[in-house]
């Protein structure tokens, strides 16, 4: 029979010997390739930064280390009820003052600005309307977009100077044209005659803002608009976003392999990235199950598409293309009664930014830098900020500011990735996992296993020789990660 | 005998296709948001199983207190609460409520298990994606075959 106490020896004496393992195959291994590439982050949060409190939200985002937010521009509230005389004049009735406030503050906190476009003004729709439809979405003018589009661009093309205001007002280099416009809720009819007929109506839409986008400063960058990620069976309200993104891009799936095909398609969509919104009913591996819907780890089904649409001349101008998330969210209880833990909130936003990078993602926005407040219900409003609405942090306001993931490629190897909030050296820290340790032991178990250097804002990666459970973290100038446990 | 048994049963499952059966789930913490709910396969018929307040009430198979121990577990307790909203019958009340209403419900016909319930739905069910009364008929029906087939060889 054995001592109960040499029992725990034997057991601790086991995981100091896994974690001498897993430090001395560390150290054998070369050093972590330097494949340091850009990964922003973001923030897009209407209610912060278009309210007057957007100084103070911006100020929390800045220290966040978020590089870009995301900006609506509702068309219809910004436009003047009857339709202007020159609608590409930025002076002509249209009341900038909010969209103004936000693109000067973040720029004057050096965080980049993405415009999106969205729900055109009663006299820019297009004929026929459908009574049901809501406001803003029916068949709006690609000419009258495009005429809003140069106004817009205008204002921030970094030379205007408002006299009202008596500056200059920044400039804006990201423009997106329209939201979610698979969704009935942003773009009527996504059906005509038993057909798709949104992707069409968005083409010419899209085109026509791209062109005046571009026109003003050739390196401005356009994005289509971020697809929501599931759609109705049959020609319901939601079309499936793959669906849309192949018909946008002149493509049809042909046979049970879905072989992608191209249609005739007398004017290819331009575009300079696109965008997605994958929201998951669950955690970030979960995969959509329909073949034309989109989650977390089915971004490959929109990036193969836009990949077959350029090899054929179905998306212009020819070269590479981006791929941003410019929404995605998870939503936290507290405060939310039916929102996941804080602690699942923030493992699952640093997760899925990894997942976005590992499918070619290079920009990821979260939805909401705060809380909104439950209006009507907490189900039919978002708590997914990483503050609290009174502004305190929750455990994803660290995994945003300094996202580390790892992910087991075999039995006996970890992928270790992050994103460096700033320039510095990284210690890559590890304490082996399971029961059997105390708490003052856990403590001061933490080993460097590996050290590299973080360039701000870049992804660095590195591979660690480990069998079994373990517990790491990543460790810069600015602090410590959030503790990922490994299985 | 056997193989038409078997090629009846195969038809007749083939004639009821499943593609109307799907159940709407929603992000967590977002029930009453329409637009990123996933359609996804069910037996609870294509009725969404989330759209109350707080997403438990009329939907929701779970008590609030199990879908509150089972989030506590993590992104493996998230899945199988989700997984439990997306099979139930279309209109299952949580546990905790079945358990207050005692016996007034046995009988109504929002559920229950009582004689005239347990006839409903050994007839279809009660969602568009039943079988109706098709299904006691094949039944029997396959009964009495495989019955008149075992008789028909001890006799020879």
């Amino acid at each position: 029979v054995t001592h109960p106490a040499s029992r725990a020896g034997v057991f601790n004496a086991r995981r100091t010997l896994a974690l001498a393992l897993l430090i001395a195959g560390s150290l054998l291994l070369p050093a972590p390739a330097a494949k340091a590439s850009p990964f922003t982050t973001g923030f897009f949060d209407d209610g912060a930064y278009l309210s007057n409190d957007s100084g103070s939200w911006l100020d929390r985002t800045a220290a966040a280390g978020a590089g870009i937010v995301r900006i609506g521009v509702n068309w219809a509230d910004v436009a003047p009820s009857t339709q202007p005389a020159d609608p590409s004049n930025p002076a002509a009735g249209y009341d900038w003052t909010a969209i103004d406030r936000a693109v000067r503050g973040a720029s004057a906190r050096g965080i980049d600005v993405l415009l999106t476009v969205c729900f055109a003004p009663a006299w820019a729709e297009g004929p026929n309307r459908d009574p049901n439809a809501p406001a803003g979405t029916w068949r709006p003018d690609p000419n009258q977009l495009g005429l809003f589009a140069q106004a817009l661009a205008t204002r921030y093309s970094g030379s205007y100077f408002d006299p009202g205001l008596g500056v200059t007002l920044p400039r804006v280099r990201y423009y997106q044209a329209w939201n979610e416009p698979n969704l009935s809720t942003y773009l009527t009819p996504q059906w005509s005659s038993g057909a798709a007929a949104s992707p069409f109506q968005y083409r010419s839409m899209l085109n026509a803002f791209y062109a005046v986008v571009k026109g003003i400063h050739a390196d401005n960058l356009v994005l289509s608009a971020g697809t929501a990620p599931y759609g109705d069976p049959g020609m319901g309200r939601r079309m499936r976003p793959v669906l849309f993104m192949r018909t946008l891009l002149c493509l049809t799936v042909t046979g049970k392999k879905r072989t992608l095909q191209t249609t005739s398609c007398p004017n290819p969509a331009h575009l300079d990235a696109i965008a997605h919104h994958p929201y998951a009913i669950a955690d970030p591996r979960h995969q959509a199950y329909d073949p034309d819907d989109a989650a977390v780890p089915d971004l490959w089904k929109l990036r193969q598409v836009l990949q077959v649409a350029q090899n054929n001349g179905r998306v212009l101008p020819a070269g590479p293309k981006r791929f941003w998330v410019t929404e995605f969210s998870w939503d936290s209880g507290p405060p939310d009664p039916s929102g996941v833990p804080v602690a699942t909130q923030a493992r699952w936003l640093e997760e899925a930014m990894y997942m976005f990078w590992n499918q070619g993602v290079d920009t990821a926005i979260w939805y909401l830098v705060k809380d909104a407040p439950p209006v009507p219900s907490y189900d039919a409003s978002y708590q997914s900020g990483v503050f609290y609405s009174g502004g305190a942090t929750k455990p994803a306001y660290t995994s945003f500011h300094f996202p580390f993931v790892a992910d087991r490629l075999s039995k006996k190897r970890l992928r270790i990735w992050g994103r460096a909030p700033i320039t510095g050296p990284i210690s890559i820290q590890a304490i082996a996992g399971g029961k059997g340790h105390s708490k003052r032991r856990k403590r001061h178990a933490w080993q460097t296993v590996m050290r590299l250097q973080g360039q701000a804002g870049n992804v660095f990666l590195g591979t660690l020789r480990s069998k079994g459970a373990v517990k790491l973290r990543a460790v810069g100038p600015s602090g410590p990660s959030l503790v990922w446990s490994q299985r | 005998m056997q193989r038409i048994c078997l090629m009846t049963v195969c038809l007749a499952a083939l004639a009821f296709p499943a593609s109307s059966m799907a159940a709407q789930v929603a992000p967590p913490g977002n029930s009453g948001v329409s637009e990123y709910r996933e359609s996804i396969p069910s037996a609870g018929g294509n009725t969404p199983t989330s759209g109350g307040k707080h997403g438990n009430h009329g939907g929701a198979p779970l008590s609030r207190h199990a879908q509150r121990a089972l989030r506590a577990q993590g992104p493996s307790g998230l899945a199988a609460a989700r997984l439990a909203a997306a099979t139930a019958p279309a209109g299952s009340p949580p546990a905790d409520a079945k358990a207050s209403q005692g016996h007034s419900t046995a009988g109504s016909s929002s559920g229950g298990s009582g004689p005239i319930n347990v006839l409903k739905h050994a007839a279809g069910g009660s969602d568009d994606g039943g079988m109706g009364p098709a299904l006691p008929l094949l039944l029997g029906g396959s009964a009495a075959g495989a019955l008149l087939f075992t008789l028909r060889r001890r006799l020879s």
